[in-house]
């Protein structure tokens, strides 16, 4: 029943129909949602947690989430949009997590990240652009990811991250000027 | 306008956030000034790109995902994971629910699968030494058992010397009037629970799927001995998946003891719980007239609610009041804590959980406390502020507590509970020290594959025109890799296949060497242990049939490598037909490509084998191994047209996807038929 009621809304792109049949019950149509934005979902991930495997665990928890949350998504924006948002949400619960277990456990951690950021084998070779955001201070990195990959403006992000709006254009202007750097050697 | 001033306002330029007229200064200033304009540019290309990264993760993320969500249900139903405080659409970033999710996600893949539980172990912990045995790989494999006399001597050692199948008879003539009545009780006694505790402790070098083959043939024999016995004629039903030879005498039994019994309620309810996934419409009839002739009979209201939790079959009304009706007639029961993970009511779940806390407690028998996982989840789930959670993550741990006094030796499925609660409750440290003690399979089988996953990732496979010494290198060391695997792992003929893979491809290796690993690929596939492939992600490749392959592109025991094939073929076909069921949207869509992804492997090998043949001047029999692809060919041809004129309106776009793939894979094998004919006419008439 749900499925033809959904089906009777066929749109014009062929990702309408995929949320219309996801949110029907679809677990096909929501794989295919899936292979349409893994690749993106995942680069915020990895660019902002700066660890593969974590990004991989909270990638998985971000689809997990749309599938549970799809009927919240009534079309007034693009999906990308909506999953993006959802997917910073997971993200930044994922990095007070780490910045909990830190305050118990400080240089641990970030010692593990930086062993496993050395050990990258793409960053002794061309420097890509997401091996260069890697490269980028934790703060500015993520406030680039959230303004020019996400698609926030600087008062949601300085909402987000108890900044000052100041403070957020600042760093996205450094973040912008040291990725232009980067990418010219 | 200077550039400094150009620089320092080029963010808000580009972003639209300056005022008109200062805007317009810019334009003025990057007519004049050339650096300026680079700059502008290489600041619009980084945008330009940042809109478009991407990246693909090292695993595949879907098989996990595919389980939560087969979990969570339909979107509008999956209240189970929903609760406001944490919900990331309308929380605020940095909401104090995130800990709490995370930890959730947690039991979700828990009750995802092992897969998860094993990665997550792999990236924690460094790489030990493989091998803990004294014994060489192939001494290992020939000291296996043979699961089916295993079997056979444990039944017996389990329940004195094995009747006759004329005792069996004897027994279901008697059997009729008195078992409504015991099947009428809330559980086993204690007695047989113990006995079918015990049917599930098999030894520890068994694949899991053997594990499960054995399980459910002990559980066929015991029930047979004990005819009079509901609960082990339930329990031995509820093994029956696998394998397809016991689900099939199932079936048979209980019609018998139908025609012998009719209207027998108990008869009817083991007859139709064994049709379970093989005719579930015709189980869902029977056990709904049961319910209503048979009011106090509990079984078959969980087995429906079991059923109305699945997705094809999804009805959360019906399954929630089957729920009540069993609870009705045995409030003391923990089974439908597993039931209720799949329900969406929080009133329903809120009222149900305690109780099922309670009921948990009172039972010491494995089956029961396996349900410990279920109750956790929806504990979890049902916890809303900080407090609540340790609360929760308090009982956990006693829970833990009273799972750990029982005897390793007798917790049999039970260990992965355990390890599992640990890694729920966050003491990572027990979790991982407990999977380094697991001997079991599944904890080898969990080291292995992590590995396997690190292995990979370092060490990336060299391109076909990489220099000779780079990818000698790399087979070396995969080799050496492979036989630390095996080490561990010797039952599993996956990675011997791995092993025969870096032998084929090293040419100082001897041919003993090679035959020895194939040998033991041979024994174990014989054995009947039919194994997931470790390292992909498709878990029915036949190790047989890889088998054939290695063998003809090595040159050697060609004579032997159509029956290979053939043997390999039909155990993929036979496997395939195995776990078809009809749970799934649209059953004989899913056995098409089973069978043809299984078809496509024979091809490979037949390709092989005629190459072969080419390569040591027989054209006649490369072309009889060509011969043997034909009849494939036009099967999948006829059944994808079939399958193209009965497709449905509703069919989903993957389906059409899907079909689309078979048909391009299809015309392509076609073309490297017709070359591969073309290429043996020259060397026939030579």
């Amino acid at each position: 029943m749900a499925t033809s009621q959904a089906l009777m809304q066929k749109t014009d792109d062929p990702e309408d129909d995929l949320i219309l049949q996801a949110k029907a019950g679809s677990h096909a149509a929501f794989e295919a949602l899936y292979r349409i934005h893994l690749g993106r979902v995942y680069a915020i991930c990895v660019r902002i947690l700066s660890d593969r495997s974590r990004a991989e665990d909270v990638t998985q928890k971000i689809f997990i989430h749309a599938w549970i949350k799809l009927n919240s998504f009534r079309g007034d924006s693009r999906f990308s949009s909506w999953l993006y948002r959802l997917s910073v949400n997971l993200i930044f619960d994922e990095l007070k997590l780490i910045e909990a277990r830190d305050d118990q456990n400080i240089g641990k951690l970030q010692t593990v990240l930086f062993a496993a950021s050395c050990s990258e084998p793409v960053r002794n070779l061309r420097l890509d652009l997401n091996s260069a955001i890697d490269s980028l201070p934790r703060q500015a990195r993520i406030i680039f990811v959230l303004h020019d990959i996400v698609g926030f403006t600087h008062e949601e992000i300085a909402d987000a991250m108890k900044l000052a709006a100041g403070t957020c254009k600042a760093q996205l202007s450094r973040a912008r000027r040291l990725l232009r750097e980067a990418l010219k050697q | 306008m200077k550039c400094n001033d150009f620089s320092n306002l080029i963010d808000d330029f580009v972003d639209a956030a300056l005022p008109t007229a200062e805007s317009q200064r810019m334009e003025e200033h990057l007519r004049m000034c050339l650096k300026c304009r680079e700059e502008l540019q290489a600041l619009e290309s980084l945008l330009d790109r940042s809109m478009t990264i991407s990246e693909t993760p090292e695993r595949n993320l879907w098989p996990s995902i595919a389980a939560a969500i087969a979990v969570a249900g339909r979107p509008e139903n999956a209240s189970i994971l929903r609760t406001s405080a944490s919900d990331p659409m309308t929380g605020s970033i940095f909401s104090p629910g995130g800990s709490r999710w995370i930890w959730r996600l947690a039991a979700v893949a828990l009750l995802g699968t092992m897969i998860v539980l094993a990665a997550t172990y792999l990236r924690n912990r460094p790489l030990t030494p493989a091998s803990k045995t004294t014994q060489g790989p192939t001494d290992n494999v020939r000291s296996l058992l043979n699961p089916k006399a295993q079997t056979v001597a444990a039944t017996q050692a389990m329940s004195g010397e094995s009747k006759s199948s004329q005792t069996e008879a004897d027994a279901s003539q008697s059997s009729h009037s008195g078992n409504y009545a015991q099947a009428c009780q809330c559980g086993p006694s204690l007695e047989i629970a113990d006995l079918i505790d015990k049917a599930w402790i098999v030894d520890e070098k068994l694949l899991s799927q053997s594990e499960r083959e054995i399980v459910s043939e002990r559980l066929y024999n015991l029930a047979g001995e004990n005819a009079d016995n509901f609960f082990l004629h339930k329990a031995s039903v509820e093994t029956r998946s696998y394998p397809l030879h016991v689900a099939y005498n199932l079936t048979q039994r209980y019609r018998i003891k139908l025609v012998q019994h009719p209207n027998d309620p108990v008869w009817t309810f083991l007859y139709a719980y064994s049709l379970f996934g093989k005719d579930t419409p015709e189980m869902i009839r029977l056990m709904q007239q049961l319910i209503a002739d048979h009011p106090d009979f509990p079984w078959p209201n969980l087995v429906l609610a079991e059923v109305h939790g699945l997705f094809s079959y999804r009805d959360d009304d019906k399954a929630q009041s089957n729920i009540q009706a069993f609870k009705k007639l045995c409030p003391e029961r923990p089974e439908p804590t597993r039931l209720l993970v799949a329900l969406g009511n929080s009133d329903f779940l809120a009222d149900a959980i305690g109780r099922m806390r309670t009921n948990l407690a009172t039972h010491s028998d494995i089956q029961s406390l396996l349900l410990y996982q279920d109750l956790w989840y929806l504990e979890a789930n049902r916890s809303a502020t900080g407090e609540e959670i340790s609360k929760v993550q308090q009982r956990i741990r006693e829970d833990l507590k009273r799972l750990q006094s029982f005897e390793a030796s007798r917790r049999g499925r039970l260990a992965q509970v355990i390890r599992g609660g640990y890694f729920d409750v966050g003491d990572k440290d027990i979790f991982r020290d407990l999977f380094d003690k697991d001997t079991s399979s599944s904890g080898r089988w969990g080291v292995v594959m992590g590995e396997m996953q690190e292995w990979n990732k370092a060490n990336p496979a060299p391109p076909r025109d990489a220099p000779a010494e780079k990818r000698t290198a790399y087979w070396e060391s995969r080799l050496r890799v492979s036989e630390s695997w095996i080490n561990r792992m010797p039952e599993d003929p996956s990675l011997w296949i791995i092993k025969l893979e870096a032998l084929s491809a090293l040419k100082n290796h001897s041919e003993s060497e090679f035959l020895e690993a194939a040998a033991n690929v041979l024994v174990l596939e014989r054995n009947g242990a039919e194994t997931p492939e470790l390292g992909t992600h498709l878990p029915w490749k036949s190790n047989i049939l890889k088998l054939a392959s290695l063998y003809a592109t090595r040159g050697i025991l060609l004579d032997q490598v159509p029956a290979l094939i053939r043997d390999g073929y039909a155990a993929a076909e036979r496997l395939n037909r195995e776990i078809a069921n009809d749970l799934s949207p649209n059953p004989e869509w899913s056995l098409l490509m089973r069978r043809f992804s299984s078809w496509l492997e024979a091809d490979d090998a037949w390709h092989s084998l005629a190459a072969a043949y080419l390569r040591v001047g027989k054209p006649d029999k490369a072309g009889n191994a060509l011969d043997s692809i034909e009849p494939g060919l036009r099967e999948f041809k006829m059944l994808l047209e079939q399958a193209q004129e009965a497709a449905r309106p509703d069919e989903s776009v993957i389906t059409k996807g899907q079909r689309q793939s078979i048909a391009d894979q299809l015309a392509n094998r076609e073309e490297r038929y017709a070359a591969a004919r073309a290429s043996i006419r020259p060397a026939a008439r030579k």
